[in-house]
């Protein structure tokens, strides 16, 4: 129990095992100063043994034997130190009282019967503890069931036999196979569970007179079958721990490799989507080519040859078709700057990021008619050329959805510095949406929004819900003005 | 009479003004028309002499348009003017049925002299397409 309750609750257990000791004493017959003195020494082997067995084995949570290192930290110190030095005392106190003649056989009486108790209940005591009882499945149950009818079968043959028999020295290991079950199935606290009926079923047969350990006198037959008990459960308590640390180990791989498995399916998702996304930005670039500025070149070279065939009635009706034509030029090359500017914009480097956010709010709210508020701190500081970039297609996505989904003629963005970092929020009051199932749904623009924000080492929270307006958050980390490696552009 | 009677098709604006321009010296202008359904149902009213017509636009294309005329038994000779200068798309205008094909910048020195030639039944095909790459063996 002290292995896995909280230390401030020790004393609470502690005297609750009092009554109890009490009992045993009264139905026993043992002398009572005796059993109330041995509770004090049992009470501080549990306390030393749990105590030692915590300490060593690290966690601060409770005890479980989850491989070997926790079986061999028990065995040592909680089944086998702590038993050894408080039987010292304990073998002190018998003979003090007058229940035990010689100091040096109760001393060895009380070591076996510790180590033994202690070995073969803890680990089952933990096990019923760690119980997880809402994971349990039917198939485990109805295997621990067939072990334990076949073991009490097995045990009441093998313990109920007569010495005389023949079959007798061979009988005594017929337990052994479903031993060997419960350690390669159930781990040491099935192994315990199995030693633990095991040694009652004996012990019972003992007492009524029946099997193999009623050949000689009783206290040698006590200390006989101590010891087969103790010879079966320490190997087994080992061999149980080993499985267990193998099982482990499987199944942590193959949780690591289903994780590998699931990231390699979804990184190839993903680098098919940006395959299609590329073709159809070029698509989209080479019909805008197309539809604009070929189709008014043509038309500015149709009718330059229609200015070259004509005769005109005097200077100014040439000079008029002159000016007609320079003004077509003239928004042509805007339009061309318009487009090359989406593409890359290059005012990023040139004027930086708060300008070039400003320029596109301003240009993105006239076209898309959307009142548009831009605020940008004073002094942002050197922002990387990658950063910069991020942080601008964010707003450009950001604001494409706030036009196609949010269904609202307001939105914000803000740009602002913080001690350790830069700090992006478009944030508008329109329709909203779930997050979660649009991440889902595996859209490459709030993909790739993450994607580039990942590459930055920042995060990206939305925090939206239907009908609740959205806000997206980006936070880019920026060492206090140390990033200065590598390109950096001032704001 | 100035002039053949014309169908022109274009879905850009601007350049459908230009070759207004260019064309009402020459021709008679019965209708401008933006996209494919369009073309064929004006064609069907307007009964043209001539048309000329854009490859890509709305609705169905050029090419299209012009196979719908002739499996509807119009007979008007059909000028494709285009971006597209491909000579495996101006062969396959051809065999769709259109006696021109002339690239849209070089319309101001082309399309008159195309009208012309198709109009006394000659075929005109821009000298400004592509090289003609040698053909690839199908294997």
């Amino acid at each position: 129990m002290l292995l896995v309750v909280p230390f401030r609750a020790w004393p609470a257990y502690l005297l609750c095992a009092f009554p109890a000791q009490m009992l045993i004493a009264w139905r026993t017959s043992a002398p009572t100063l005796a059993m109330a003195l041995l509770f004090i020494t049992n009470a501080t082997d549990a306390a030393l043994g749990a105590f030692l067995v915590r300490k060593v084995s690290g966690g601060t949570g409770p005890f479980r034997f989850d491989g070997l290192r926790s079986v061999v930290v028990f065995a040592l110190l909680g089944a086998t130190l702590a038993p050894v030095l408080l039987s010292f005392a304990d073998a002190g106190i018998s003979v003090a009282t007058g229940w035990a003649a010689s100091y040096r056989v109760a001393f060895v009486t009380r070591v076996r019967s510790n180590i033994l108790t202690h070995l073969i209940a803890v680990p089952a005591l933990i096990d019923l503890l760690a119980l997880d009882r809402q994971h349990i499945r039917a198939a485990r149950v109805v295997e621990a069931a067939v072990l334990t009818a076949l073991l009490v079968v097995t045990c009441a043959i093998a313990f109920a036999g007569s010495t005389g028999s023949e079959a007798f020295p061979a009988l005594l290991y017929t337990p052994l196979p479903l031993l060997l079950w419960a350690a390669v199935r159930f781990g040491p606290g099935g192994t315990g569970w199995s030693v633990l009926l095991v040694a009652t079923v004996a012990s019972w047969n003992a007492l009524e007179g029946r099997g193999p350990f009623t050949s000689r006198s009783p206290v040698d037959d006590v200390v006989s079958l101590q010891l087969f008990l103790l010879a079966t459960s320490v190997p087994l308590l080992f061999l149980s721990a080993v499985i267990q640390e193998r099982n482990r180990a499987t199944v942590a791989l193959q949780m690591k490799e289903a994780a590998l498995r699931n990231s390699y399916a979804r990184a190839r998702e993903l680098a098919g989507k940006l395959i299609a996304a590329q073709e159809l930005e070029r698509a989209r670039i080479a019909r805008d080519m197309h539809d604009d500025f070929n189709q008014q070149l043509a038309a500015l070279s149709i009718a330059i040859s229609g200015l070259r065939r004509r005769q005109f009635r005097d200077d100014a009706e040439l000079h008029e078709m002159l000016n007609g034509l320079q003004e077509r030029t003239v928004a042509l090359t805007e339009q061309v700057r318009r487009f090359s500017y989406d593409l890359h914009p290059g005012m990023l480097d040139h004027a930086g990021l708060a300008s070039a956010l400003r320029t596109h709010c301003t240009e993105f709210a006239e076209q898309r008619q959307l009142q548009l508020s831009f605020t940008a701190g004073d002094n942002l500081g050197p922002i990387p050329r990658d950063v910069a970039i991020c942080v601008y297609r964010i707003v450009q996505e950001g604001l494409r959805n706030v036009v196609d989904h949010a269904e609202v003629p307001a939105a914000s963005v803000s740009l602002a510095r913080s001690l350790d970092g830069l700090e992006l929020t478009i944030a508008d009051q329109g329709r909203g949406f779930d997050p979660a199932a649009a991440l889902d749904r595996g859209g490459l623009g709030l993909l790739s929004m993450e994607e580039r924000v990942r590459l930055t080492g920042g995060t990206l929270t939305i925090t939206s819900a239907p009908g609740a307006g959205t806000m997206l958050h980006v936070r880019i980390p920026l060492a206090p003005a140390s990033r200065a490696a590598g390109p950096v552009e001032r704001v | 009479m100035a002039g053949p009677r014309v169908l022109l098709a274009d879905d850009h604006a601007i350049v459908a003004e230009g070759l207004r321009l260019l064309l009402k010296d020459h021709c008679e202008l019965v209708g401008i028309v933006a996209d494919g359904p369009s073309l064929v149902a004006a064609a069907l009213e307007l009964r043209p002499e001539i048309v000329i017509a854009d490859i890509s636009m709305p609705g169905y294309d050029g090419l299209e348009a012009l196979r719908r005329l002739r499996a509807l038994g119009v007979e008007a000779k059909v000028i494709m003017l285009t971006m597209y200068s491909d000579p495996q798309l101006a062969s396959e205008a051809l065999a769709a049925g259109a006696q021109g094909y002339v690239i849209k910048h070089a319309a101001g020195e082309e399309l008159l002299k195309a009208i012309h030639d198709v109009s006394c039944g000659l075929t005109y095909v821009t000298p400004l397409l592509n090289k003609k790459k040698p053909d690839i063996p199908n294997s």
